[in-house]
């Protein structure tokens, strides 16, 4: 939790456009959680409680929807509603806004930085309700404009927030109405970066890039995860993306791998961190106290431990050359990991990346194997190499490798793995354990 | 051998949901992908490899009628498709009177043929992958006339399945396609029409305008079995076949990853599939050796388990409401994909790989049940033994994937594959 406490927020876009830093130029790992009906549907004790549980478990930045529509809201528990008409965006109610603040600032306290999504659309059904898209339409773009002008005087100071536009759903018609808010914002908060959250399997740049006030792209994909977060690691020019919504625990039948997987996918496909969402937690339906301490939220505690130990922001992911795969010339690609690297488009893809200086490789094995590393394009005249239980946290040493050749390595058990290979002479700590 | 004459022209269901022989026999796309067959082989090595398919019963195959970039576009005995390349309205007929053969061939080995008359090809910088620009330079009067030209010439083809666009979406040569699509229409009334889109999009969508289409298509390197029950949902119903998901020899393929992919369609309802390989699409270095590859034997037992039951009548257990516990992630590849006929009294399901499942057999039809676990490895089928109606755990007999079979005991019918 150290992270937590030095960052200085508000967030910049990192120096070499991969990651974000704090004031103070220090990387910053996004390691997410997702809450996004906390301002409605919690009291002000369940809102501490779900604070302390997650800033204890390392977690440093929360998705929240600023006006809930749907999911446990619109109203406060104190039956307070973010506007005085509801059809109206331009009617701010005073006594909402008091709690969201609240909400924002215990939430500074615990060192989150919040994903605060201010027009949440809502994901295109047949109802259309999820959202604010029709209201949105239905203020129309002055009143949009003046929501955002309160917006942005009452949180340019409020150090910890990132705005999100959008909401499980791209502009479409809301395009000037989303533009119109990013105005009025704007015109008083120069100090927050903006991203926006699309709906799923859209490149967030496609479709919030318009305008030239995105600061930094988000992954949001049930596909193939990996395919997709590389996509937006090759994109030019190279911005920063989070990726910012897969599969949640507790929906779809997924499994705890999964959750993992997709995660450790992010960190080594060069995405600038991730979010961990989870059903009941993220509407906080009943049994939302239950789900805290559920394996997805103790194994991310291990996520972070992992590249907290090793300078993740200098992970540059180990790929295929850009070609079609039939014109692949197998024999002249310069990959790291070469042997044991699972279907391309599946999910049992091993993701690998080696910090720029090539003296760390991390890699993660959704399923265990026997992998091949080219020692010779990692630096060092003597590796150590470490297998890491991302279900416990736990390391053991994999050996020393003198040499420069072909190293063929069996993950230690069945299940997924990360593994570690380090020059031997950085003295590295066992992965997992902190940087000194 | 097949006899062509009571195959060939196919029909589509009353349903809409498959497609009959000219015998009204239901008609399981078992495809192969071809693309490059007419320019890339000699006439003994199309021979060679049609003949191979056909006897692991193949009955369908992906062909580009004018290869462009990919081993073409010339022919081994270097005729060019037009006599200005440049321009559609040009054909030669030296090089229509090769493609004939390799379609009249393949047509007597009982395969009908997806033919691409004008492969658009991939969106990429070079964009040189097929015919895009020459349709856009050519512009709509010579697509019509090059239509017309294929529709006269082949207005008397009974195996042939028109297939639209290639890797592509129509945009920015819409006008172009139909134009294309009207003159072979002009004379050739009676073949189907089909598409291939851009990977991810559903060829409904992007080729359902103008009202020609007659078969949708699923073309995607994601979530297959998501994108298939999408299509599978779709209304007005149209029957959809798996065009394209992973190549094996492409992308590290794994022989589960081909396997899963081809039980997948048909359990979410696809009226069938095709096999692509590398280096076979197109006829690369290699491509006689991997005739042989695991992808096409395994397709072989594919075939037979189907075609061991009323495939053509299995409805998809989206609801999981037969088989409720081990089911995978549903967004994932271990995905378990089950379907049940119309009557209830057979159920089939695909394992990805093996774990416990639960099935309601409450929910079938029979008094007794019979079920065989089938291999889809090696097409060898076992018996589970026999169950009253009820809650049942089961457990696939090893490690891999795994065919399922629940028949109603009374049926009698032979083990699947058989």
């Amino acid at each position: 939790m150290p992270d937590n406490q030095i960052a200085r927020f508000p967030l910049k876009i990192g120096s070499d456009r991969r990651h974000l830093v704090d004031q103070n130029d220090r990387p910053f790992l996004v390691h997410g959680d997702t809450a996004w009906s906390i301002i409605t549907a919690l009291t002000k004790n369940e809102t501490e409680q779900y604070l302390t549980n997650r800033g204890a478990k390392g977690f440093n930045a929360l998705i929240v929807n600023l006006i809930e529509h749907k999911f446990n809201g619109p109203l406060t528990r104190q039956g307070d509603a973010p506007f005085t008409d509801l059809q109206n965006l331009s009617t701010t109610n005073e006594k909402y806004w008091a709690h969201a603040d609240w909400v924002l600032q215990k939430a500074a306290e615990y060192g989150f930085m919040v994903f605060l999504a201010p027009l949440y659309l809502g994901a295109r059904t047949p109802k259309n309700d999820e959202g604010w898209f029709v209201e949105a339409l239905t203020t129309g773009l002055r009143g949009c404009w003046e929501y955002g002008r309160f917006l942005g005087r009452r949180y340019a100071n409020q150090d910890n927030l990132i705005w999100m536009m959008g909401g499980d759903r791209n502009p479409g018609d809301c395009q000037e109405h989303t533009f119109a808010v990013v105005r009025g914002i704007k015109e008083f908060d120069s100090r927050h970066l903006f991203t926006a959250h699309p709906a799923p399997e859209f490149p967030t740049v496609d479709v919030y890039g318009w305008g030239n006030w995105l600061d930094f792209n988000n992954t949001y994909t049930y596909g193939i995860v990996h395919g997709k977060l590389l996509a937006d690691y090759n994109r030019e020019p190279a911005t920063p993306f989070v990726l910012i919504e897969s599969i949640y625990e507790g929906e779809h039948n997924s499994t705890p791998v999964q959750i993992r997987r997709q995660a450790y996918w992010a960190i080594l496909c060069g995405a600038a961190g991730q979010f961990l969402g989870n059903n009941p937690i993220w509407a906080f339906w009943p049994d939302w106290q239950a789900a805290m301490d559920a394996e997805g939220s103790r194994s991310m505690a291990h996520l972070k431990q992992l590249f907290g130990s090793r300078p993740w922001h200098s992970l540059v992911p180990d790929q295929f050359s850009a070609k079609p795969w039939f014109e692949l010339d197998f024999a002249s690609e310069k990959r790291v990991v070469v042997e044991g690297l699972g279907e391309q488009r599946g999910l049992d893809f091993l993701a690998a990346a080696y910090t720029a200086d090539r003296r760390t490789l991390i890699a993660y094995l959704p399923t265990a194997r026997t992998v091949t590393v080219d020692l010779s394009r990692l630096s060092g005249e003597t590796k150590r190499a470490w297998w890491f239980d991302p279900r416990t946290g736990q390391a053991q040493s994999a050996g020393e490798f003198p040499g420069q050749g072909l190293l063929k390595l069996a993950s230690p058990a069945d299940g997924d793995w990360a593994l570690v290979i380090d020059d031997a002479e950085a003295n590295l700590p066992a992965p997992g354990q902190s940087l000194t | 051998m097949p006899q062509t004459q009571s195959i060939f022209p196919l029909s589509v269901s009353a349903n809409r949901r498959y497609l009959v022989d000219y015998a009204g026999q239901p008609y399981l796309i078992h495809g192969d992908t071809a693309w490059s067959i007419i320019t890339a082989l000699t006439k003994d090595e199309a021979e060679l490899y049609l003949t191979n398919r056909a006897a692991k019963g193949v009955n369908a195959i992906i062909v580009n009628l004018i290869e462009h970039k990919f081993n073409g576009p010339f022919t081994r005995a270097g005729e060019h498709p037009f006599t200005d390349l440049q321009d559609l309205s040009t054909p030669n007929d030296k090089y229509f009177d090769y493609a004939d053969w390799v379609l009249r061939r393949a047509g007597e080995l009982g395969m009908v043929v997806f033919l691409a008359p004008m492969y658009l090809g991939y969106r990429h910088p070079a964009d040189n992958d097929g015919w895009y620009h020459e349709a856009h330079l050519g512009g709509m009067n010579k697509c019509w006339k090059y239509g017309q030209y294929l529709g006269k010439r082949y207005a008397g083809f009974s195996n042939i399945i028109w297939m639209m666009g290639g890797d592509r979406n129509p945009d920015g040569v819409v006008d172009e396609v139909n134009s294309l699509m009207v003159g072979i229409k002009d004379f050739d009334k009676h073949s189907f029409f089909a598409a291939h889109a851009h990977p991810e999009e559903t060829t409904a969508e992007k080729y359902g305008w103008g009202g020609w289409l007659d078969l949708n298509s699923t073309y995607t390197y994601m979530i297959v079995h998501k994108r298939l029950l999408a299509d599978y949902n779709r209304r007005p119903v149209m029957p959809f076949v798996l065009m394209e998901s992973s190549y094996e020899g492409e992308h590290n393929a794994s022989p589960v990853q081909i396997r899963r992919q081809a039980y997948w369609s048909v359990l979410c309802g696809a009226c069938g599939q095709f096999l692509g390989n590398n280096p076979i699409w197109l006829f690369n270095p290699g491509w006689e050796k991997a005739i042989e590859s695991t992808g096409s034997r395994d397709m072989v037992h594919l075939k037979a388990f189907f075609t061991s039951r009323p495939w053509y009548d299995l409805a998809p257990d989206q609801r999981h409401e037969i088989i409720t516990g081990g089911l995978g992630e549903f967004n994932g590849m271990d995905y378990l994909a089950a379907a049940a006929t119309a009557d209830q009294k057979t159920l089939m399901a695909y394992l990805p790989s093996a774990h416990a499942i639960t099935v309601d057999l409450g929910k079938l039809s029979g008094a007794r049940l019979r079920g065989w676990w089938f291999n889809p490895r090696n097409g060898e089928a076992q018996p589970t033994g026999e169950f009253q109606p009820g809650i049942q755990q089961m457990m696939p007999p090893a490690e891999g994937d795994w065919g399922l079979v629940i028949d109603d005991k009374e049926l009698n019918l032979p083990a699947p594959g058989k």
